[in-house]
Order: structure tokens, then C-alpha cells, then sequence
């Protein structure tokens, strides 16, 4: 007995669409791999500066980088600023979401206020760290992305002409 | 190359193709069933459509084949390879240089493999043996009255589509000590 040719068909074309879903699939799961391991987020040397000789704001500037095919959303930055990896501020402005093209990044500057009166006066001396995360949405990717972003200051001390 | 020849390897082929089109129909359900992708992959279905899909599959592979101890290997087979597609979609950045493999990775795709599996295999049973017994006006030969030729070559029926016990043996098999099958 032969098999009916008409359910050897319709496995044969449930192959076809199963072969597509599935390459489809891979592909899919693939961008989204590339595009999350082709982010980095990494201080600028030498940006940080203090704004006022009492330690109170400083600001610092971090380059973003997009190596993916995807265009990309900065959606969330949460940084904190540390001496000699105390707790001492964070940036605590309302964030603005920032587009990142694809294979292409941007510097953003970041406030940072010291919350921690006191240790405040430490910051000329103190060794500055800072540490948070950066959240990514990508274009054709339904799940968004945490960064780690972390990077070591070292002395700074305020100087005037940063601030004229 | 004899008729017997070519038309068991038609036969054979059919099946063939029909359990690798069913397979890989099964895989690309087992791909977008994971919770764990459902927001990098879309669309993703959950675990019902591969449940569903497996019964659809059993039960039209029970169609065209008759014997059992055929038909079960295969179907059986065929759950396990289509869990598999686990693996391929997992292991593809792996492949591709992105992520390393780690033993929470391989732990991951056994345990995921292991329940496809399961659940694949809970659902062909009923719907095989559904197949397989609905099955018989299809593996009928295409014409209602048999067709001379086909009787011609009744033995020459490859072993694996024939009906347990519908064989009554021949005098020559009681000298033999055959049995029929």
C-alpha cells in the first residue's frame, strides 16, 4: 500500500512553512545576540570636573557605542559617583531618552550631584569611581538591555578655569 | 532496477519526506514555544501549539503508516528531533562566536530538550494510535477494487506496511517454519 500522496504533500509543505519559521527564528534570535554584545558604555578620560570649589556638582561624560545593525534608545542612565568607593551622589536629573544610530555612538554629559554632606569635602582628594547601569532599547529587538557602565576617575581636584 | 525495487523506494521516500517535513514543522513550534525568547523572537506561541502540533503530526504519520513497530520509532524519533530545534536556536550564537557555551547554557537546553520531549510525546500516543486505526481507507491502494498489478506484488509489500497478522502464511512457510506476520 502506497502512502496517500495528498497527506505526504501536506506534511511536505507544513516542512517548508516549519523550515522558514524556524530560519526565521534563528535569524531573529541572532540579531538580538549581535546587537546586545555590540554595546559599550565607557567614561571619556579626563571629562570629570568639579562646577563649584564646595564639591557639591560635578559633571562627567560618557561615550556610548553602537556597533550593532540596529538603531538603538539610551532609555535610562543611572550612574552614581563614589570616593575611594564610598557612596557620594548620582545623577538625579529626569533622563531624556537619547537615539543612538546604528554603528555609531554619542557623548553624553552627565551631572552629578553629591548627596552625602558628609564626605562632600572629600572630593578634591578622594580617589572618584563611578558605577551604574544604562538600559538600551533596539529597533527590531522587544526586549530592552541593561549595560553595566563603570569607570575610575582618580584625583580631581576643582579648578577654576574649568568653569569660565 | 525491478518494479519491487523502485516502488519500495517510492514508498520509503514518501515516508521519508513526510516524517522530515513534520519534524522540522514541529521544530520551528518547539523554537517559538520558549518564555525565555518569547520577547526576542516574534511571534512566539507557548507550549500549547507544540502540544497541538504534536498530536497533528502523530496523527498524520499514524495515517500513512500501519505497522507499529514502524510507526512508534519513528514517531518517537521524531518528538526527540524536533526538541532538539532547542538546541539549534540556542547554540547558534555559540556557533557564531557571540556567546560562550557554559554548563548553565547546556543545562538549560537539556532540560528543555527533556520537556519538549515529554510533552511531545504525551501527545502523539493517543493521536498515532488515532491515526493509524482512522488510517486504513487512506493506505488503500487508489482504486476502490484492487487493482490486478497490486495484487500481483501483495508479497512483495515492504515489511513495514503491513498489517500485523494480516499475512496468512503459505505452505511453503510451514515448511520453513515462518511465521506469518
Amino acid at each position: 500500500m502506497r502512502p496517500n500522496r495528498y497527506i505526504v504533500l501536506i506534511s511536505i509543505l507544513l516542512g517548508f512553512a516549519g523550515a522558514w519559521l524556524s530560519a526565521d527564528a534563528v535569524g531573529q534570535y541572532l540579531n538580538a545576540a549581535r546587537s546586545f554584545a555590540s554595546v559599550d558604555a565607557s567614561y571619556v578620560e579626563g571629562s570629570f570636573a568639579w562646577k563649584d570649589p564646595q564639591y557639591n556638582e560635578a559633571t562627567a561624560e560618557f561615550e556610548i557605542t553602537n556597533d550593532s545593525d540596529n538603531d538603538a534608545r539610551l532609555a535610562h542612565f543611572g550612574i552614581n559617583l563614589h570616593f575611594d568607593g564610598r557612596f557620594a551622589g548620582a545623577r538625579y536629573d529626569q533622563w531624556e531618552a537619547i537615539d543612538i544610530p546604528a554603528e555609531s555612538s554619542v557623548i553624553v554629559e552627565i551631572p552629578f550631584l553629591v548627596s552625602i554632606s558628609e564626605i562632600r569635602s572629600e572630593g578634591g582628594d578622594a580617589e572618584l569611581s563611578v558605577s551604574g547601569q544604562l538600559r538600551l532599547e533596539f529597533e527590531n529587538v522587544g526586549r530592552d538591555m541593561t549595560v553595566p557602565a563603570r569607570g575610575t576617575i582618580g584625583h580631581v581636584p576643582y579648578q577654576e578655569s574649568n568653569n569660565d | 532496477m525491478t518494479d519491487r525495487t523502485k516502488r519500495v523506494i517510492i514508498r520509503a521516500g514518501a515516508i521519508g519526506l513526510q516524517w522530515i517535513g513534520l519534524t522540522i514543522a514541529l521544530g520551528a513550534l518547539v523554537m517559538r514555544a520558549d518564555a525565555s525568547y518569547s520577547e526576542l523572537i516574534t511571534p512566539s506561541f507557548g507550549a500549547a501549539p507544540v502540544f497541538f502540533g504534536a498530536m497533528i503530526a502523530g496523527f498524520l504519520l499514524g495515517l500513512t503508516i500501519e505497522s507499529p513497530r514502524f510507526l512508534a520509532p519513528l514517531v518517537i524519533l521524531m518528538c526527540m528531533v524536533a526538541s532538539g530545534f532547542v538546541g539549534i536556536l540556542t547554540y547558534a550564537p555559540v556557533v557564531d562566536g557571540i556567546l560562550i557555551r557554559t554548563p548553565a547554557l547546556d543545562n538549560y537546553v537539556s532540560q528543555r530538550v527533556i520537556l519538549m520531549t515529554l510533552i511531545m510525546i504525551m501527545a502523539v500516543i493517543p493521536s498515532t494510535v488515532a491515526g493509524t486505526l482512522l488510517g486504513g481507507n487512506l493506505r488503500v491502494r487508489q482504486e476502490i477494487a484492487p487493482h490486478p498489478e497490486d495484487l500481483a506484488v501483495d508479497d512483495e509489500v515492504p515489511w513495514w506496511e503491513q498489517r500485523y497478522g494480516s499475512h496468512s502464511g503459505t505452505e511453503s512457510d510451514a515448511e520453513t517454519g515462518r511465521r506469518p506476520i
